[in-house]
C-alpha cells in the first residue's frame, strides 16, 4: 500500500534507489528537513567547507567515474555560493544534480531572511532548472531532472525545493520515465564523411571534449588504428587519444607547435565533438585557412555555429564513430607524405626540458610526474601557467583522468574537484597540481581532505604570483604589472601542517626526483610546494587576435 | 536580418525569462512579443520578432534547446537589404 511520504525523505529514497549514494553539500535553515532526512540514511554526505567547494566536488566527482554528481546548498548564500560550481559544469557539459532549499512558500518575494531568486539567477548557467510549486509534482520532476542532466549533452539542473514542501507529506504517484532524447546515426552523412577523408591528403582529427562524455574513447582510437591520420585534441580532448603516435597535442593558444601547424596545413578537418572555441582557434577566419570541415557532434546549436562546416554529423559521437569506423573498414588511405610531415613537425618541436640554471623547470618536473604516476591516476588542475603546462607536459590515457576547467576556467577548481574524484575512486591516485593564485581561492577544502582522510596529493606551483596574469602584461600590457604580485603568501607548509596534512618545499631542480616520490608515496592527504621563478611563462603563445601560426616563443622551447 | 518566431512555451516557472535571456545573451533584440495562455492548457502561445545581424537559425538551435519550448517556427526571415 501506498504511504505517505515527506518530500525530503522522498528526495533521500529516490537517490538511494537511483545508485546515488555519495553527495556533497553544507547545510543551512532552509534545507535543514533534507538533512534530517539524511541523517543516517545510508547516503554518504560529504561535508564540503564551501558551497563552491561542494558543487566543483561533485563536478569532478561527475567528471571522474562518468556518474551523476550532486551537490546540496541552503537558500540565499548557501544558493549563490553554488552559481560558479553551476557555471563551470555547464560550460564544459557536466552532468551535475544541485538542490536548494528554498524559503517556505509564503515568504517568497518578501525579501525573506536568506531569500534569493536562485531559480533566476541560475537561468543562464543550467540545462534546466525547476522551483517546486507543490510536493506531489517532486517525483516527476526528480525523474526529469536526473534525466535531462544526464543525456544527450549533459549538464547542471537545478531544483530549487521551498522548506514547507520538504516536509509536506504527501502520497507519490508512479513516474512516467521521460523518453531520452535519441540521436539516431545519419548513416548519409557519414557517408559523404567517408567520401571527403578518403579524397583528402592532409586529413587531421580534431578532438573534443565529447568524445569522453559519449564514452567514444575506445571507437576513436579504433578509428585512429585503421586511418592513422593525425590528430589535435582541445584543452578536454587531451586523454582522448591514448597512446596514438599521430597525437600532435593540444591544438590552440597554448597548443603545441606541431598541433598548430598541422591544423593550420590540413585540407580536411575531422572534428569530434569540438566546439571551435576561441582558446582553440586564435583567429577564427584564419583557422585551418586551407581545410573543408567535418563536424559530429550531439548538440546541433553547436554546428556551424562559429565555423561552417560541408559535412554535419549530428548525433551520438559513440553510435556516428562506429559508424565511420565500419564504412572506413575497407578503406586504405594515401597520407603518408602528410604523415611523414606531421612526424617531422613533432620531432623539431619536441620539448627541451633542460632548462639553464638551478630552479626547478616546471614543465620538467610536471612531464616527470607523469611519467611516474601510476596506471589511472588523476589529475586535476586549476586556472594559470600550471594548468597550460599540465595540459602540455603529462600525458593521459583518457580524458576522464585529466580534470581541468575548460569553458568557464575557474580558479579553485583543482582542490574540490580532486575530492569529487577521489571519493568515486577511492583506490587511485588522485593529484591536485595548483598555482598559489588558485589555491588560496577553495583552501578552506583542506578540511575537507582531514576530515574525510583522503590522500588527495597537492603539488603547489608557487611562482608568488599570478603568473598567467603577469605574463600577459610582461607582453601585452608593456609591463604594468597590475595586483599580481603574491609576494607576501603564507608559508604553505605551514599551512598545510595547520590542516593536518603534511607538506614539504622543494625551492632547487636537484630536488625534483626526490620530491615527486616523496609525493606519490604519501599514504594520507599532503601538500608539496615547489618553488618556482616568478619570470617562468608559458609557451608558445598566441597572441589574442593573431592567427594559430603566430605563435610567440620562449627561449627554453626549442632544442 | 529580422524574424519571427512562434513557439509553444510551457507555463513552468521561469520559462518566458528562460526565452527572453537566450534571445538577448546571444545576440538578438526583440522588437514585438505577445504572450498568451492557451485556453487552460498548460503552454502559451509566443510569437517574438527579433532583428540582428547574427543568423537566426542560431537563435532557432539555442531556442530548441530549451526543455519549455515546442513547435518551433521561424516564420520570415528578411534581410535588411530587402526590406529598404
Amino acid at each position: 500500500m501506498n504511504q505517505p511520504i515527506t518530500g525530503a525523505h522522498y528526495i533521500v529514497k529516490t537517490l538511494l534507489s537511483k545508485g546515488i549514494d555519495t553527495v556533497f553539500g553544507y547545510p543551512g535553515g532552509a534545507i535543514m528537513p533534507l538533512y534530517d532526512a539524511l541523517y543516517q540514511s545510508g547516503v554518504n554526505h560529504i561535508l564540503c567547507r564551501h558551497e563552491q567547494g561542494a558543487a566543483i566536488a561533485a563536478d569532478g566527482f561527475a567528471r571522474s567515474s562518468g556518474k551523476l554528481g550532486v551537490c546540496l546548498a541552503t537558500s540565499g548564500p548557501g544558493a549563490t555560493n553554488l552559481v560558479t560550481g553551476l557555471a563551470n559544469a555547464y560550460l564544459d557539459s557536466v552532468p551535475l544534480l544541485a538542490i536548494t532549499g528554498q524559503v517556505a512558500q509564503p515568504l517568497i518575494g518578501t525579501d525573506a531572511f536568506q531569500e534569493v531568486d536562485i531559480l533566476g539567477m541560475t537561468l543562464p548557467v543550467v540545462k534546466h532548472s525547476y522551483l517546486l510549486d507543490t510536493v506531489e509534482e517532486l517525483p516527476q520532476v526528480l525523474e526529469d531532472a536526473i534525466t535531462i542532466a544526464t543525456t544527450g549533452r549533459p549538464g547542471p539542473v537545478l531544483i530549487d525545493i521551498p522548506k514547507d514542501l520538504q516536509v509536506a507529506s504527501f502520497y507519490p504517484e508512479p513516474v512516467t520515465n521521460k523518453a531520452p532524447e535519441t540521436f539516431p546515426v545519419e548513416t548519409s552523412s557519414v557517408m559523404k564523411a567517408v567520401q571527403l577523408i578518403r579524397e583528402a591528403k592532409r586529413p587531421l582529427f580534431y578532438i573534443g571534449g565529447g568524445v569522453a562524455i559519449s564514452g567514444a574513447e575506445t571507437e576513436l582510437q579504433q578509428l585512429l588504428d585503421k586511418t592513422q591520420i593525425p590528430a589535435v585534441t582541445t584543452l578536454k580532448g587531451i586523454g582522448s587519444c591514448g597512446g596514438y603516435s599521430h597525437c600532435l597535442g593540444m591544438l590552440g593558444m597554448h597548443g603545441l607547435k606541431a598541433a598548430n601547424y598541422a591544423v593550420q596545413s590540413c585540407d580536411l578537418l575531422i572534428t569530434l565533438g569540438a566546439r571551435f572555441d576561441d582558446r582553440a582557434t586564435g583567429k577564427l577566419e584564419q583557422f585551418a585557412p586551407e581545410a573543408t570541415v567535418i563536424q559530429f557532434d550531439i548538440d546541433p546549436a553547436e554546428v556551424n555555429k562559429l565555423k561552417a562546416a560541408t559535412v554535419i554529423v549530428e548525433g551520438d559521437l559513440k553510435a556516428s564513430l562506429s559508424n565511420l569506423l565500419q564504412q572506413l573498414s575497407s578503406e586504405s588511405f594515401s597520407i603518408a607524405e602528410w604523415q611523414d610531415q606531421c612526424e617531422r613537425w613533432q620531432r623539431e618541436f619536441k620539448w627541451n626540458y633542460q632548462a639553464p640554471g638551478d630552479g626547478v623547470y616546471a614543465p620538467r618536473m610536471l612531464n616527470n610526474l607523469s611519467r611516474r604516476l601510476p596506471v589511472n591516476a588523476v589529475i586535476t588542475c586549476d586556472v594559470g601557467q600550471h594548468q597550460m603546462w599540465v595540459a602540455q607536459h603529462c600525458q593521459f590515457n583518457s580524458a576522464s583522468r585529466h580534470l581541468s576547467s575548460g569553458g568557464l576556467g575557474t580558479m579553485g577548481y583543482g582542490l574540490p574537484a580532486a575530492i569529487g574524484a577521489q571519493m568515486a575512486e577511492p583506490e587511485h591516485c588522485v593529484i591536485n597540481v595548483c598555482g598559489d593564485g588558485s589555491f588560496a581561492m577553495n583552501l578552506q577544502e583542506l578540511m575537507t581532505l582531514k576530515r574525510y582522510q583522503l590522500p588527495v596529493k597537492i603539488m603547489l606551483i608557487d611562482n608568488q604570483s599570478l603568473g598567467m596574469v603577469r605574463q600577459w602584461q610582461s607582453l601585452f600590457f608593456q609591463e604594468r604589472y597590475s595586483e599580481i604580485d603574491l609576494s607576501d603568501n603564507p608559508d604553505f607548509v605551514a599551512v598545510a601542517q595547520s590542516f593536518g596534512l603534511v607538506g614539504k618545499r622543494i625551492t632547487a631542480r636537484h630536488e625534483e626526483d626526490d620530491a615527486i616520490d616523496w609525493l606519490i608515496n604519501q599514504s594520507g592527504p599532503c601538500l608539496l610546494q615547489v618553488c618556482i621563478s616568478n619570470q617562468e611563462n608559458v609557451w608558445p603563445l598566441v597572441p589574442p587576435g593573431a592567427s594559430n601560426s603566430q605563435m610567440l616563443e620562449g627561449e627554453n622551447y626549442e632544442s | 536580418m529580422k524574424a519571427e518566431f512562434q513557439m509553444q512555451l510551457n507555463t513552468q516557472r521561469g520559462s518566458l525569462e528562460r526565452v527572453l535571456r537566450t534571445v538577448r545573451h546571444r545576440g538578438f533584440n526583440i522588437t514585438a512579443l505577445n504572450v498568451a495562455q492557451i485556453d487552460t492548457t498548460p503552454y502559451f502561445n509566443v510569437s517574438l520578432s527579433v532583428e540582428s545581424q547574427r543568423p537566426m537559425s542560431l537563435l532557432a538551435k539555442q531556442l530548441n534547446k530549451l526543455f519549455d519550448v515546442s513547435q518551433l517556427k521561424v516564420l520570415e526571415e528578411v534581410s535588411y537589404a530587402q526590406t529598404a
